[in-house]
């Protein structure tokens, strides 16, 4: 029987944690939106542009995952037993100490188990809701890394936040730069066809033309990195 | 309860201090001590425990923790001579973290003075920190981050930051939005066929 101190766990925890403090999001302008938790700590000081947004997140580490879950329940197991065991000697917990102790280690490795566990889920789930601010919609390449219930939450998440928004008509995600003019001067970098704007009706978005667009609409596709703003 | 999903405070319990064992611990012999010949751990073994474990059972007289080899006599000396130079990274990333922590241990020798010289190497290292952090190189900061604790790295790094911001803001004129997801496709269209160069970009309205 393993007693390795929830080893398994706190390597998921560490490298997880390692991942995502080397692609940090950046940009400190803008809130992460829920409660500013772990995420918060490492991320917004460092700056920089997050190379390639399909490493935003590290792949669901499934099987260590279910390797603590099980040590879990072995921890479990051996508490149940023990305690068997000594219930039918019938006699006081204070002439045994070395069962209390025993029993009190499985218990504090179960309970770390658990907290590692929550924390990793905790940790990815404030990623995966810093991104949605910061930078849009999680890419084809990230979604791919979630696990079915995470992907069932972003789904949640989206439809919570589309429905807020449009109860409030505003897109709460951009607007965290003050408009200095009306009209942003941008570059497509990203074949985007024709598209319907405010103040200026249709444009015709194609590579490496330059057009001025109203800077509401423009913000949000600026920081997908679809257009390029020329300052 | 505050920092149950907090990941430094998770990892600095996980660093591993020596206890010794005032009782017996039933069945699990082998897990603790991988030394130990019997089925049931003897007491008075000494077994390197993680602090999350040795904090819960020191609570309960089961165990006497000691100081970790980063807090030993030795080192301490050293920290008082030099402060700023000491590597403590190496020793234990986590350094004032897990020391704060083991000043709860009431079972701990050598804890009466734990928090003054705590206190003592933090303002005497923090200093020097400070104003190296305004003015550094990139190849200062390489060496600095490797000798900083976790906790002295986040202020190094913040204190930077916030002085990169200030020039910025001192010297900028306009705000340019800049995406936060630097795409590599960009460049293969600038050269690919695709891309139809025109003498005079487009504006539109």
């Amino acid at each position: 029987m393993a007693t390795d101190f929830a080893r398994t766990a706190t390597n998921l925890v560490k490298e997880l944690k390692t991942h995502l403090e080397a692609n940090d999001l950046g940009g400190s302008g803008s809130a992460s939106g829920g409660s500013g938790g772990a995420v918060g700590s490492g991320g917004g000081v460092r700056g920089g542009v997050l190379r390639d947004p399909g490493q935003a997140l590290p792949a669901y580490k499934e099987d260590e995952v279910s390797k603590s879950a099980r040590e879990v329940q072995e921890h479990y197991d051996s508490v149940v037993a023990i305690l068997g065991a000594f219930r039918e000697e019938n006699r006081e917990w204070d002439t045994r100490p070395e069962v209390a102790s025993s029993v009190l280690i499985h218990h504090q490795s179960l309970l770390r188990n658990k907290r590692l566990l929550l924390a990793y889920q905790n940790l990815r789930l404030e990623r995966i809701k810093a991104f949605r601010w910061k930078c849009g919609r999680l890419p084809r390449a990230t979604q791919d890394k979630l696990s079915p219930p995470e992907r069932d939450f972003v789904k949640s998440y989206e439809r919570i936040l589309n429905s807020y928004q449009k109860q409030c008509r505003v897109d709460l995600t951009v607007g965290f730069f003050p408009p200095g003019e009306n009209l942003l001067k941008v570059r497509v970098t990203e074949d985007l066809g024709v598209m319907e704007f405010d103040y200026i009706g249709e444009a015709d978005l194609q590579v490496g033309t330059v057009h001025l667009l109203p800077h509401e609409e423009a913000e949000r596709l600026i920081i997908e990195g679809k257009l390029e703003h020329l300052a | 309860m505050a920092k149950y999903y907090d990941v430094d405070d998770i990892l600095a319990e996980q660093e591993t201090l020596p206890t010794v064992f005032n009782t017996e611990v039933y069945a699990l012999g082998r897990a603790l001590d991988p030394s130990c010949d019997s089925e049931n751990l003897p007491a008075g073994s000494s077994v390197n425990l993680p602090f999350w474990l040795a904090d819960f059972l020191s609570h309960r007289k089961m165990l006497k923790p000691h100081l970790p080899k980063f807090l030993k006599k030795r080192l301490r000396d050293e920290l008082q001579g030099e402060a700023g130079c000491v590597d403590l990274r190496d020793r234990c990333k986590f350094f004032y973290e897990l020391g704060r922590k083991l000043c709860t241990l009431s079972e701990l020798d050598g804890s009466e003075d734990l928090s003054e010289f705590l206190l003592n190497t933090f303002t005497s290292r923090f200093k020097e920190m400070l104003t190296t952090s305004h003015v550094c190189s990139n190849e200062t900061r390489e060496t600095y981050s490797r000798v900083l604790t976790n906790e002295e790295l986040e202020l190094f790094t913040r204190a930077q930051a916030s002085s990169k911001a200030f020039e910025r803001w001192i010297y900028s004129k306009s705000t340019v939005i800049s995406s936060r997801i630097k795409r590599n496709k960009r460049k293969r269209e600038w050269e690919g066929q695709e891309f139809r160069f025109r003498t005079r970009p487009v504006v539109s309205a």
